[in-house]
């Protein structure tokens, strides 16, 4: 089996490409970082790479909103360069600012539809660092999950609340099973915590297309590959962790669906 | 040309502002609702600002815009929406980033500017809507504040500069004279050093230019040069104590002492590292006290680098703007350190006045306390956060002396390649200015920060204090790594970073060997009408400066326009004139300084100080506490106190966990408890670890700074062996925070710190590597405001009490001390900040409690003033090596309330219950008292502990034993850790 080329997109301001990439590359994956705009004059990389990421950050210190620059000049750019690598079999996936950023793509949506939903600043307001437990839907096609299955991951932003225009578009990203990730209780972190930290819709912590090949999540899967990231870790056997099977599970997904 | 300004209005309120203005004043505020003002300037036709709008600017499913331009119909014009506008020049990141993302789309956008609108309902109080603008969502000395809606209009453009040579006749200058020339002209240099400044400028038969001064100014200021802490001392006053001989008989011991120091931080700071590492003792030192950061040994391949650097008086009057510049600078620092270091921890300490002072009590000049610590921890969040750098430890002291001068410390730690350590900018090089733009902000900043504070600070030092732009630095990072370790080798010779004193500290220092000449008209900047003397002084943030030899500068430049970092090419170094090294600088051809290397770095005139001490206050009886209900309730009391109270709304503020590295958190366990220290993992393919900690015993201070010292060692040393860090491998940096540098009660004090430093830095065995001072810390009151000041400070001295300092004494001593100089000084604080690299990270220790049915021992723990460091330490090397030996499943050193308290933290973090011992509570040391050389330890195998710990021969007492539930319990009275935890969590604030 050849190892599936896991393209990291980055931008000034982008923080987490280094960790991702480590991420990336334990999974089986093997890791390109590269520049937004080396990949702008050379678009053809992300028709050489099986899994497009866009890590987490402060891309352009999203000074017009979180990943809304980034998001334009992908637009710009490369925006159908992106749904046919999707359109191909290919995998997308946006953690923390890459998800605000994809959503301001319109990624989720289709070609030429106005976003459905934005990422936006959180409920109760203020950055909030703290580890979360979360569940896939049990029918998820997400192509980075396990259906059903529960994971504890970190996370840490003043944006991150999924909020849709309206009822009727919440229900039907939900029917469509675009729902994949969502916040559930059950884990101690904090006496007192909400699950869901910061009063998304429908607790969702994670949104995919419907194709389930592009992928956007608040959480930060790459923080969470070991149990000495736990923040209940004591010392001990260092042991494989949830981010870990997440990236894992995204790397048998490329390798399946073999380009 | 066109001005159009577009106002995106979000569909929903902020609770939090309209709070805020409330609880300033505005009582009858229901709402209010804060709408981004975009001000955009160009040959732009209506349509592509709609287009804008829509595409950049607003977000339709979370709000609405308008466009309006001048003539415009206006709507929703009302007298009570407040609007915030930067003053010009002070930075506005969102702006730039919105003119160059226009500019690449291709629209044709000349300026952009962007402001807050807040729009209020309810019953407004519009006389006073002004004053609580400036009280709550805007600062006079970097915003104007507009009621209304501002008239659309283009910008003022700044006048160009037309070149005039400015020189100063200081020759004829009398004292008098001299004297005002240094205040007026922000110099703050005394009137030897002008008198020096003088007759070096007879000899040369000529007057300097308005630069030279300036430049002697910024390098012989207290912050780029600490003279004061390098200065001969003679200190007369009590006896230094020996803790390394405490039984020696204090009987015939005279009552003063004369003690000289030629330089008073060479014969105790460095001397004690000298000394250890003459005696092979402590960590493996790479690089100490030569450059920006110390660094230590962490394998064959890496060293690691930590700075700490204090901003305490721009936070004063911005603290939003000066503590985000002070992480910045710090982190710069980190960068400029060798051939470049990568970031990868930040840690924050701050000191400030309690936040329930009475507005009405506050004196002429000084910001509410509760808007201080509100500002300065979102500006470390939001710089720390935007770089990417995992914010991991740090500290709050509250005490109402750090009223005027709050303390803002901000460290960094980096890893470095070894062979990326040694620098060295040669003859030949191009000097290479990167990252911002220099523009009027930030002058004077380093005269300024080595002054006084008064009550017109705010207003004439406002250039002194800037806004940062995290992005801009993020760049900059990522670009001198790549620089570093482009393919072939580095593309430079040698780095610094751009900070006090701006340019002409930053070239001044690394051409101080070969010398330097720069062209200052080639230096990028911000808006045109620059002074070649303010190009040269400025301060602006996120600079750095390179020494780029010839045949690597296309190379360097290339990897510069990759990260999108700007670079310029300055000047050169290698200047001299007759074999000795010059600092020439033009404007235009223009010769407008041509300093002598030599007179500017060694000309410095230096003085001998008088220091003088004697105690004022003195340890106090422990409190003796009955078992039982009234245990609990002091405990409850404890808890909710200012030394003690979980900030969790600062801690999570942070992103501790970006690089994915940290190991021990700031707070752990199933439970969120409080952690001592920070431990990360550096290479995430690796199981080497750093640990980080701190400490620091400002309360100490009045009863004898040297034991004040002495703690804080303590305690950064207890707090790194509590996360298994190795004692014999710690390094240490010290950040002194003192009142004034004239006042030899206070250099008294200081002395007595420093002493106290070498003493225990060589007993402990920790070399200091890094360290910086920051003094005058001083607030000037005016004579209206001396009273209640002093009240104010007195009552709440003497509540805010660590049970073993006689507070009461203190509050009148300080009382005296404020009334008789008419100024409030801080504490001297001592920071000292650990540092340790460790072999495995899987064999940390947290504080959580593990195992029920586990026995905790109280080991150690002495009274904090007078203790005896030998003793001390084999406690301190008994718990570390009882940690490596894998006995302790969690452990916690013992500090502000004493070990219960620690117990109780324990218990908080692991969610599980004690049975308190009730003989414990009468054997052992006081329950409720701050302790030096104590720990607190859940044992995995009692029995192995006590045979452990009789064999060391530390002392220890058994406290009692873990439970399986979430009760507290001493003869048969509980109270539940539900309730004990919500009372130590602070609420955020709004």
């Amino acid at each position: 089996m050849t190892r599936p080329i896991a393209l990291i997109v980055r931008a000034p301001g982008t923080n987490c490409e280094h960790e991702t990439a480590y991420a990336w590359e334990r999974a089986g994956a093997e890791p390109r970082i590269v520049r937004v705009d080396e990949l702008i004059a050379h678009p053809a990389l992300i028709d050489e790479c099986d899994i497009v990421t866009i890590p987490g950050g402060f891309s352009f210190g999203d000074d017009l909103g979180a990943g809304r620059v980034f998001a334009l000049r992908l637009k710009r750019a490369l925006e159908d360069r992106l749904r046919a690598h999707v359109e191909g079999g290919g995998l997308i996936l946006g953690i923390c600012n890459g998800f605000q950023t994809l959503a301001h793509l319109g990624l989720f949506d289709a070609a030429g539809e106005a976003p459905t939903f934005s990422v936006t600043t959180n409920t109760p307001a203020g950055y909030h660092d703290r580890w979360v437990k979360l569940q896939a839907a049990p029918d998820t096609r997400c192509a980075f999950l396990e259906p059903g299955r529960t994971y504890l991951m970190s996370m840490a932003h003043g944006e991150g609340r999924v909020l849709f225009r309206d009822a009727a578009a919440e229900n039907a990203a939900l029917r469509a099973g675009q729902g994949a990730f969502r916040y559930v209780t059950g884990e101690d972190f904090g006496r007192d915590w909400p699950a869901n930290p910061n009063g998304s819709m429908s607790d969702l912590a994670g949104v995919c297309d419907a194709t389930g090949r592009v992928f956007g999540l608040m959480p930060h899967p790459e923080r969470a590959l070991r149990s000495s990231q736990h923040p209940a870790y004591a010392g001990g056997p260092d042991e494989m962790a949830d981010g870990m099977v997440f990236f894992e599970t995204a790397v048998t997904n490329a390798a399946a669906i073999a380009r | 040309m066109s001005v159009f300004r577009v106002e995106v209005r979000p569909f929903s309120d902020d609770p939090a502002v309209a709070g805020r203005l409330r609880e300033a004043g505005l009582s009858g505020v229901q709402s209010a609702r804060v709408v981004r003002v975009y001000v955009l300037e160009g040959a732009l036709p209506a349509t592509d600002v709609e287009q804008i709008a829509r595409e950049a600017l607003c977000d339709p499913i979370t709000g609405e815009f308008n466009v309006l331009s001048p003539g415009s119909d206006q709507p929703q014009i009302d007298d009570t929406a407040i609007e915030v506008h930067p003053r010009p020049g002070v930075m506005d990141p969102v702006a730039e980033t919105l003119l160059a993302e226009l500019r690449l789309a291709g629209y044709a956008i000349d300026q952009a500017r962007t402001a807050a609108r807040y729009e209020l309902d309810g019953d407004i109080n519009r006389e006073s809507l002004e004053r609580v603008a400036y009280q709550t969502v805007a600062n006079d000395c970097i915003e104007r504040v507009v009621i209304g809606r501002e008239p659309v209009a283009a910008a003022p453009r700044p006048a160009a500069y037309a070149f005039e040579l400015r020189t100063v006749a200081i020759g004829e200058m009398d004292d008098r004279a001299l004297a005002r020339l240094s205040r007026d002209g922000g110099l703050f240099l005394t009137i030897d050093e002008m008198r020096t400044i003088q007759a070096h400028f007879r000899e040369l038969k000529r007057d300097p230019t308005d630069l030279e001064l300036e430049t002697l100014a910024q390098t012989w200021s207290e912050h780029c040069v600490h003279k004061t802490l390098r200065s001969a001392f003679v200190y007369r006053g009590a006896p230094m104590p020996e803790p390394t001989w405490p039984d020696e008989p204090a009987d015939d011991e005279p009552a003063t002492v004369e003690i000289r120091y030629a330089n008073l931080l060479k014969d105790t700071v460095f001397r004690a590292t000298d000394e250890l590492r003459k005696a092979s003792r402590g960590p493996e030192l790479l690089s100490i006290f030569s450059d920006n950061a110390g660094i230590v040994g962490l394998n064959r391949d890496y060293g690691v680098a930590f700075k700490v650097e204090t901003h305490n008086h721009p936070s004063a009057i911005e603290p939003y703007g000066g503590a985000a510049t002070g992480t910045g600078g710090v982190v710069r620092d980190i960068l400029g350190c060798g051939l470049g270091a990568k970031p990868i921890a930040n840690t924050d300490v701050f000191c400030v006045a309690p936040g329930d002072w009475p507005r009405d009590d506050l004196p002429a000049g000084v910001l509410h306390p509760r808007r201080v610590l509100r500002g300065i921890v979102h500006g470390v969040a939001d710089y720390g956060n935007r770089l990417g750098i995992p914010t991991v430890n740090g500290a709050v002291v509250e005490d109402p002396r750090y009223l005027g001068n709050p303390l803002v410390f901000c460290g960094c730690v980096g890893l470095i390649p070894r062979d990326r350590i040694g620098k060295e900018a040669r003859t030949g090089d191009h000097i290479v200015v990167i990252g911002g733009r220099t523009g009027r902000d930030g002058i004077h900043g380093a005269t300024f920060s080595s002054a006084e504070l008064t009550d017109t600070h705010a207003d004439e030092f406002s250039h002194a204090v800037q806004i940062g732009n995290a992005i801009t630095e993020k760049r900059v990072l990522d670009a001198i790594l790549a620089a570093r370790d482009a393919e072939g080798g580095c593309l430079f010779s040698a780095v610094t970073d751009c900070g006090a004193g701006g340019l002409s500290s930053a070239i001044g220092e690394m051409g101080a060997e070969v010398g330097a000449e720069v062209d200052l008209e080639k230096v990028p900047l911000k808006y045109v009408g620059l002074r070649y003397d303010e190009v040269w002084i400025s301060e602006s943030q996120e600079r750095m400066v390179l020494a780029v030899p010839p045949a690597r500068l296309d190379a360097f430049m290339k990897v510069m326009r990759d990260e999108d970092c700007e670079a310029a090419v300055i000047g050169e170094f290698g200047r001299t004139d007759a074999g000795e090294a010059r600092l020439l600088t033009r404007y235009e051809g223009h010769i407008v300084g041509d300093l002598s290397m030599r007179f500017l770095h060694d000309g410095l005139p230096m003085r001998e100080r008088e220091a003088t001490w004697e105690p004022m206050a003195f340890p106090s009886e422990p409190s003796v506490i009955q078992s039982g209900a009234a245990l609990f309730e002091k405990l409850h009391q404890l808890l909710g106190a200012p030394a003690t109270i979980s900030r969790d709304w600062i801690i999570r503020g942070y992103d501790h966990e970006v690089q994915g590295a940290s190991v021990v958190k700031p707070r752990g366990g199933r439970g969120a408890g409080p952690n001592d220290g920070a431990v990360i993992r550096p290479l995430l393919d690796q199981d080497l670890g750093v640990t980080l900690a701190c400490g620091l015993a400002p309360e100490l201070a009045a009863i004898d700074p040297y034991w004040m010292a002495a703690n804080a060692i303590d305690e950064a040393l207890r707090n790194t062996i509590c996360v298994g860090g190795d004692p014999r491998r710690t390094a240490i940096l010290d950040n002194f925070c003192w009142g004034s540098s004239a006042d030899p009660e206070e250099l008294g004090g200081l002395v007595r710190a420093c002493q106290a430093c070498y003493d225990f830095a060589l007993a402990y065995g920790l070399p200091f590597i890094s360290g910086k001072d920051s003094l005058n810390n001083n607030f000037a009151l005016s004579p209206e405001d001396l009273e209640a000041t002093i009240d104010q400070v007195k009552g709440r001295l003497a509540v805010a009490a660590d049970d073993d300092v006689d507070m009461a004494a203190v509050a009148a001593y300080v009382a005296r001390r404020v009334r008789d100089t008419g100024r409030l000084a801080i504490p001297g604080t001592l920071l000292i900040s650990a540092m340790s690299a460790i072999e495995d990270v899987t064999r940390v220790t947290t504080t959580a409690l593990q195992t029920p049915g586990a026995t905790l021992f109280l080991i150690g723990g002495m009274p904090r003033v007078g203790f005896d460091a030998n003793a001390a330490l084999e406690i301190h090397y008994a718990v570390a090596e009882a940690i490596r030996n894998d006995l302790v499943a969690a452990c916690h050193d013992v500090s502000h309330g004493g070990w219960l308290l620690a117990a109780v933290e324990m218990a908080i973090a692991g969610r599980r219950g004690i049975d308190l011992a009730p003989d414990a509570i009468r054997d052992a040391a006081p329950a409720l008292t701050n302790l030096a050389a104590g720990y607190l330890v859940e044992a995995r195998d009692s029995a192995a502990m006590r045979e452990f710990l009789d064999v060391c021969g530390a002392p220890y007492v058994e406290i009692g034993a873990v439970r399986d539930d979430e009760l507290i319990a001493m003869d048969y009275e509980t109270t539940s850790l539900a309730d004990l935890d919500r009372a130590w969590r602070e609420p955020a604030p709004n």
